[in-house]
């Protein structure tokens, strides 16, 4: 998966998954009012007026998003400091049971004609799902620190010099390949 | 002794009106009470709390479009079945994301 669609699922999970109500994501608000354009046809008629707050989703994107200051909904998030930026509307809400939430939500990018459009028809709240659902992260398949070898120190020409070698580096799947550790790197690095 | 407690009992309610002020709405930041009004408008805290995890169905670009969103830990799955193609699979944990191709 190509880092940009990774991040793209990540934005998107972050506002399906409320993780922007998470204490601490909000970083920092915008004192003027931002009045956001109706889109007539799709529950988006009347033009509103919101709070922007600057929240950081998972993938470290910085957003705009955008609370009405008569309703508190979220009617419109849009990407800072990006070009061209992301950005979605809401609207339409609608209860399902408890929940008050948009069904319809449009997203595009600044500039483009074009807009992916969603309409949720149905919420269900209290699902149990299987575990079995959520597998696949890479994160499994990394291997254990620990499966590091010994390093390969080769004595220098100058007295009392050496240069440390890892004998076995896989990048991302790749064969082995020896690497030198780079001992001036205020980090760990290898070359 | 008794006279001794005087300035310790000032600091204590000293203390327990900073606290009352800090937690008060008026004093929130105006981000902080964005969010509290949009909680408000979801249904509430305990709306949300109680909601558990979510099942929302519905069409992107009139295609069936399924997210199932887990609350802890946390996780959500995107589902596409695109006319004419095979369905995507796309899952986040919050740190990673990935698509499950089909086997």
């Amino acid at each position: 998966m190509e880092s940009t669609a990774a991040i793209s699922v990540l934005d998107f999970a972050f506002v399906w998954g409320f993780a922007y109500l998470e204490p601490g994501r909000a970083e920092a608000w915008f004192d003027a009012p931002v009045m956001l354009p109706p889109l007539a046809g799709i529950g988006l008629e009347d033009s509103v007026s919101c709070r922007a707050v600057r929240i950081s989703s998972f993938a470290g994107t910085s957003w705009s998003f955008l609370f009405g200051l008569e309703d508190g909904r979220l009617h419109g998030i849009q990407e800072l400091g990006a070009e061209p930026a992301r950005w979605a509307r809401f609207g339409d809400w609608k209860r399902w049971g408890e929940l008050t939430l948009p069904s319809v939500r449009l997203d595009g990018k600044v500039g483009l004609p074009f807009a992916q459009r969603i309409l949720v028809e149905r919420v269900t709240s209290g699902v149990a799902h299987e575990e079995a659902l959520f597998r696949g992260s890479p994160a499994e398949r990394v291997p254990a620190w620990e499966d590091g070898g010994p390093l390969d120190v080769v004595l220098g020409a100058v007295p009392s010099s050496a240069l440390f070698v890892v004998p076995e580096v896989r990048l991302r799947g790749s064969a082995p390949v020896p690497a030198l550790l780079d001992t001036g790197s205020a980090e760990l690095a290898v070359d | 002794m008794r006279g001794d407690d005087g300035p310790v009992l000032f600091a204590a309610w000293f203390l327990q009106l900073l606290l009352v002020q800090q937690s008060s709405p008026s004093d929130q930041d105006p981000g902080d009470q964005a969010l509290a009004r949009h909680v408000e408008a979801l249904g509430g805290e305990g709306a949300l709390a109680g909601a558990g995890d979510l099942l929302i169905e519905g069409t992107i670009d009139h295609a069936p479009y399924r997210v199932l969103v887990r609350r802890r830990p946390f996780g959500v799955r995107e589902e596409l079945r695109p006319p004419g193609a095979p369905p995507r699979v796309f899952v986040s944990d919050g740190e990673y994301a990935w698509e499950l191709l089909p086997s």
